[in-house]
């Protein structure tokens, strides 16, 4: 990517027809933004010219996946995400815990549209988000909190509870 | 004025009008939030990221909550597998190092770790990672965990000023019974090696004793191929009952491993506790493992009987276990029984007639 190509702006198109304009730099997270415009032939262009539309994620979601492009679009880039890195859960910046108070819904739909959109970083700590939710819950409310039907049997959930005894202290 | 009553009461309507549209429109934003809410809405892929996420505590409670949770945790599931340190006082502390493991190629594991620490009232994980390693590093750095763990106890400790007097090592490794007691055997030295005897002695109540057990972990069970071959192996106390040791063991409660003592030595012991310990004693618990030990219980029966302790100021119970073939700790309270079957994990409070408790012994 040349140096005016990273200055430039892309225009992105939300589900509901909304558009944003995203400098080239910070929209770089984007792995599917990038090998969109790298296909295209797009990203030495001077004008990408339409909007890219970005089918399944809101104009509400997007403006945040690109507040959070923005604020992260200088961090180094990280490894790739092997089984070696280590993944802990207690390592969200306070900003990205800032970012990610907001309700459950928009929770879900951000890991949706940062998978959708193939940013990694954002991926990362949203699904952190969600594990560390999880922590501390009894099975109960697990379900409660994400609406889960029990399906087992009561013989099946008995059984289940014995051998994952050991984490009900 | 006419009019403007009239263009009120239409703005009054439309105003109702739009009110109630926007409830019904919230309800139908919470009723897609709600569809949002349910992990079903996610691609496997995704949940599968969120599971990898979380502790292994986490992920045993996730997986008791629905068939579609339990098929993401299943994999790693039936290889997990921990060693705990269970430090009991007047504030109870356990260090747990605990992990799990899945088989991400022939020649790799992928390992978690995490150390956790618990005190009575509070409970916190203080590291976790993942590495992927071959087989053979997974006891190399299962030793470091472990000297981790220590040091971190011992910190705990000197910053708590925690008072311990009690010390049980516990651990259970279940992937197969060599690979196992080698882990433990290795694991037991480190343990031994790496307790700081400064930091032993500098403890409030000195640390006398420290008691190491190994037990299979109920969800790992299903790995082993004969189960009650690897119990017994397991079980056998890694540190071998003295009785002279015992003598200097100053504790509120305490479990004895019956191991293979006599029933003269069982005799001795509770006496000499009785008769020369303070009044802290508590509890007694004997561990007493399978349906051999028959003749023991019968023979310590017959040594209590004749023996009359009536300037004992406590009751002491020995309880043995009907579960032929199978082990239990059983354990006397003053309020309570306690009945443990590490198969059902967690020590769980039973009254006397459900165990199917045999022998009562009573000295008052």
């Amino acid at each position: 990517m040349t140096d005016a190509a990273q200055e430039r702006s892309i225009k992105l198109l939300s589900s509901d027809n909304e558009t944003f304009q995203v400098p080239r730099n910070v929209i770089r997270l984007s792995n599917t933004i990038n090998t969109l415009l790298q296909d295209l032939g797009l990203d030495d262009e001077e004008d990408a010219g339409d909007a890219i539309p970005v089918q399944n994620v809101t104009s509400t979601i997007l403006k945040k996946v690109i507040a959070w492009c923005q604020h992260h679009h200088e961090d180094p880039v990280a490894a790739d995400d092997s089984d070696s890195r280590e993944k802990r859960t207690d390592d969200i910046s306070s900003w990205d815990v800032e970012f990610l108070k907001v309700d459950q819904g928009t929770l879900f739909e951000l890991i949706l549209a940062a998978n959708y959109l193939d940013i990694k970083g954002l991926l990362d700590v949203s699904c952190k988000t969600v594990a560390n939710m999880i922590k501390g819950k009894s099975p109960e409310e697990i379900r409660r909190t994400f609406n889960i039907k029990n399906d087992f049997t009561p013989e099946e959930e008995e059984q289940i509870r014995k051998e994952n005894a050991w984490c009900e202290d | 004025m006419a009019v403007t009553r009239k263009r009120k009461a239409q703005v009054e309507k439309y105003w109702k009008l739009l009110y109630v549209a926007s409830r019904f429109l919230g309800k139908i934003r919470r009723r897609i939030f709600c569809r949002m809410e349910n992990f079903d809405y996610f691609p496997n892929e995704i949940i599968q990221m969120i599971v990898d996420r979380m502790t292994m505590k986490a992920r045993c409670r996730f997986a008791t909550s629905s068939r579609m949770c339990r098929s993401f945790v299943k994999s790693c599931q039936n290889h997990m597998y921990g060693i705990s340190f269970d430090c009991r006082s007047r504030g109870r502390i356990e260090i747990s190092v605990g992990h799990s493991y899945q088989q991400s190629s022939l020649n790799n594991f992928s390992v978690d770790y995490s150390i956790t620490f618990f005190t009575q009232n509070q409970k916190k994980i203080m590291k976790g990672s993942r590495r992927t390693m071959q087989p053979e590093k997974i006891l190399e750095t299962d030793c470091e965990i472990v000297i981790d763990a220590i040091h971190l106890f011992e910190k705990i400790v000197n910053e708590n000023r925690l008072s311990i007097r009690y010390l049980q090592v516990q651990g259970a490794y279940l992937i197969n019974r060599e690979f196992a007691l080698g882990k433990l055997k290795k694991l037991e030295k480190i343990f031994m090696d790496t307790l700081n005897p400064n930091f032993v002695n500098a403890l409030y109540y000195p640390l006398k004793e420290v008691q190491c057990y190994r037990y299979p972990i109920s969800h790992a069970t299903p790995c082993i191929e004969n189960l009650s071959r690897v119990q017994n192996m397991l079980l056998a106390p890694l540190i071998t009952f003295n009785y002279e040791e015992l003598k200097l063991l100053s504790a509120t409660e305490f479990e004895v491993s019956i191991g293979n003592m006599s029933a003269q030595d069982m005799f001795n012991f509770i006496k000499y506790q009785l008769e020369n310990h303070d009044e802290n004693i508590r509890s007694m618990t004997f561990i007493n493992d399978e349906n051999n030990k028959k003749q023991f219980n019968n023979d310590l029966l017959e040594l209590l009987n004749v023996q009359v302790f009536t300037e004992m100021p406590r009751q002491v119970k020995v309880y043995k276990s009907n579960l032929k073939g199978k082990f239990a700790r059983i354990g006397i309270l003053p309020d309570s029984i306690y009945y443990s079957y590490p198969f059902d994990g967690n020590h769980v409070k039973y009254k006397l007639e459900e165990v199917g408790i045999g022998h009562v012994i009573s000295i008052i």
